[in-house]
């Protein structure tokens, strides 16, 4: 398996300009309109970063409007978040890491380590917990609800038409793409 | 400078019994005035308040739903949230957190919908088992306000008699719409019970089964009953309140009703409240119900003593406040080695009833079994994040959390025993009236039913189920239907209201709902609510017109 750091063989500053990562700013310029856009033109290099990090930690399609949500809240949570995350994108360059199963292993720096784990934790549960309380960054879009969203209903959202659905188990090793 | 209102019918409170008994007065030519304590709220905000929660408070049913200083209500974020409003004292003070929202519209935001008739043997239980009260009438009397009540409120239910409750009992008229399908929890639980002897039984509830109805559309399974319908495909009494006002009926909000006034001719003459500025004003009117719920019903009698009345208005029996009844319920997490896959269809959409009913009684009370259907992905992603996993071992242990666990609930028949109690506390609100202070205590006769009965039979459920660990709640829980407070009877000197919830003290102030409730029975309240709100309402227009 080949790392998606690993593909561009360019420093720091060039993996940014990247494929990926344009391909990632594209998505969320042409999603998000104009405020996003300029926000986005304000801090660029700390979110595509995140976006970056977080496509690794979490292998899964990720809304880079989320992405920015968590990126604000975990920056206000955290100070030096933003040299946390480039310490990450450097152990995962360093190592050459092709998935999180081989990263979190290897990350012995504890720290480091359990910002890995509030990153992942912040996808999946939609949730933020800063100095000042807990901040909800996604509902519908946690990822949480995309594990089972083949059977069970987000709740509030329309499961299906009036009386649409029945009483079929799925199996448990059917697990959704998301 | 006060002011002084006027209208024929004046009614405390904007819930389900306030808003029934506001339009059947409407519509027999009478003008009709309601107070709610709390303010008007739209859905939208409710949702988005919800929606922001953080996943821990979610199952908060009181989160979305942040009182205003003037009209506080239980909060359970916290503990100490939780012991800002109810001063709850006695051996289960815990059974007796209830839940309810002084906004209009009332609990019936976050109620579940279900609507679970009593049985006639439940209106009986002194004749039958020595124990408790009978009804001032039997189920015959009740039946056709059932079916009234089915239809204000447009509650769906099987065709099929085999699957209706109560059993082998004549229905005036079938439900107004079909079943709501079963998801694969609901299907499973149904057909593992069965094994048990257990009937597992589609739960007539007030929610939209396929078709629209009343103006509001069916449900599509968005499995938020509570803590609140983003449709409206579930009744909910704000629902009623803009057709209540296209009738010509007013409705004033942030009005905390706190002193109902009576003449020497022991009429009610005037109720007073506050507005937010602490400002009183005064309303008239020719008949009075109050529908503020279980609790604040008696609250507010209690707060109106006075020379005329010493112990608080309609209360010569001293009654009022005394028999507070709750389903008191106990709770099994399990976990099981296969899914289960709740979360699909309504929050709740299934009971099982035949365990409620029983020569048994006469020794420990019958209960109610069923399960939660909500989705449990939330407390399974929680779950799986707090272990620290990540990459595929988190999104499988999410999966296997959310489909292999259940959470199965048993609530118990209550008796109505007078020192279960609600006095005026010492401690003020914010507008500096009396708290309700509540002794609570489930009583022997639920203790016996839980060690000899429902506890075995839980467990053997679960195991039925295939659980690998049962975890079931060290103590008794409240199931939020406040029942008792101004008990019904023939009696006047031992109840407060007759057969119409009509005070015996005042014959022109109706004490309609839950509190009126003579028995509990094991099964939801809100439906003999709704009954007894529609009778209380035939009489109310019955006496004005004959005046």
């Amino acid at each position: 398996m080949t790392s998606i750091y690993t593909t561009f063989k360019i420093n720091r500053r060039g993996l940014l300009l990247g494929m990926s990562a344009l391909a990632t700013a594209a998505s969320f310029v042409q999603s998000r309109g104009a405020a996003a856009s300029a926000e986005q033109a304000h801090e660029p290099d700390g979110v595509l970063r995140f976006m970056l990090v977080s496509k690794l930690l979490v292998p899964h399609n990720l809304d880079p409007f989320v992405g920015h949500k968590i990126y604000n809240a975990l920056s206000d949570a955290e100070e030096g978040f933003d040299n946390t995350v480039t310490a990450l994108q450097d152990f995962i360059m360093k190592n050459a890491v092709v998935d999180v199963e081989h990263l979190m292993p290897a990350l012995t720096d504890v720290a480091l380590k359990n910002s890995a784990l509030k990153i992942i934790s912040a996808w999946y549960s939609g949730v933020v917990h800063g100095k000042s309380g807990d901040r909800v960054v996604a509902f519908e879009e946690a990822l949480m609800f995309k594990v089972t969203n083949d059977v069970m209903t987000i709740p509030s959202y329309a499961k299906s038409a009036p009386n649409a659905w029945n009483a079929t188990a799925v199996p448990l090793l059917n697990m959704p793409s998301f | 400078m006060p002011s002084t209102l006027n209208s024929d019918v004046v009614i405390v409170g904007t819930g389900v019994v306030g808003c029934l008994i506001a339009e059947q007065a409407l519509d027999a030519g009478l003008s009709v005035l309601m107070l709610e304590a709390g303010p008007r709220v739209s859905r939208d905000t409710i949702v988005e308040n919800y929606r922001n929660l953080p996943p821990t408070l979610r199952n908060h049913w009181n989160a979305p739903y942040p009182p205003k200083p003037w009209a506080p209500h239980l909060e359970t974020r916290t503990p100490t949230e939780a012991a800002s409003y109810l001063d709850l004292t006695g051996p289960n003070a815990k059974a007796y957190e209830q839940g309810y929202v002084r906004y209009a519209g009332g609990a019936t935001w976050h109620w579940a919908g279900i609507c679970w008739r009593m049985t006639p043997d439940d209106l009986r239980l002194k004749s039958l088992y020595g124990v408790g009260r009978d009804w001032a009438f039997s189920y015959d009397v009740l039946e056709p306000y059932y079916a009234r009540a089915e239809y204000a409120m447009g509650v769906c239910g099987p065709g099929d008699p085999a699957l209706q409750w109560p059993p082998r009992t004549a229905r005036s008229r079938p439900y107004p719409m079909g079943p709501i399908p079963f998801g694969p929890g609901e299907q499973r639980l149904t057909d593992v019970a069965a094994t048990l002897g257990m009937q597992n039984l589609p739960a007539p509830q007030a929610r939209n089964s396929g078709v629209s109805f009343d103006g509001r559309p069916p449900c599509c399974g968005n499995n938020n009953c509570f803590p609140v319908c983003p449709i409206a495909a579930k009744y909910d009494a704000a629902t009623a309140l803009p057709r209540i006002e296209a009738k010509g009926g007013r409705i004033i909000t942030n009005a905390v009703a706190y002193r109902v006034e009576t003449n020497a001719q022991k009429k009610v003459e005037a109720v007073h409240y506050y507005d937010p500025n602490r400002a009183s004003h005064a309303v008239s009117g020719k008949i009075f119900v109050l529908a503020c719920n279980g609790i604040e019903t008696p609250k507010l009698l209690l707060l109106s003593t006075d020379d005329k009345n010493p112990r608080g208005v309609a209360n010569s029996s001293d009654q009022v406040g005394r028999n507070m009844m709750d389903q008191p319920k106990l709770i099994a997490d399990i976990e099981m080695s296969e899914p289960l896959w709740t979360g699909v269809g309504p929050v709740q959409s299934s009971s099982i009833m035949n365990t409620s009913q029983g020569d048994f009684r006469r020794e420990y009370a019958g209960a109610m079994f069923r399960m939660e259907n909500m989705a449990r992905s939330t407390l399974g992603g929680l779950a799986a994040l707090e272990k620290g996993l990540y990459g595929k071992a988190l999104d499988q242990e999410i999966r296997r959390l959310s489909a292999c666990t259940a959470r199965l609930t048993v609530e118990h028949e209550p008796l109505p025993l007078p020192f279960n109690r609600l006095t005026l506390s010492d401690k003020k609100d914010w507008l500096g009236l009396n708290r309700p202070r509540i002794y609570y205590d489930v009583g022997d006769y639920v203790r016996r039913s839980a060690e000899n009965y429902t506890v075995p039979l839980l467990k053997k459920l679960a195991t039925a189920l295939g659980a690998t660990d049962i975890k079931i709640s060290p103590e008794f829980l409240h199931s939020d239907h406040i029942m008792g407070g101004t008990i019904m009877g023939n009696d006047p000197s031992d109840s407060v209201v007759d057969a119409d919830c009509r005070a015996h003290d005042h014959d022109n102030l109706f004490l309609p709902g839950g509190a009126a409730m003579t028995t509990g029975g094991s099964g939801n309240s809100t439906i003999t609510m709704a009954a007894l709100a529609l009778k209380a309402a035939d009489a109310i227009v019955g006496q004005l017109n004959h005046a």
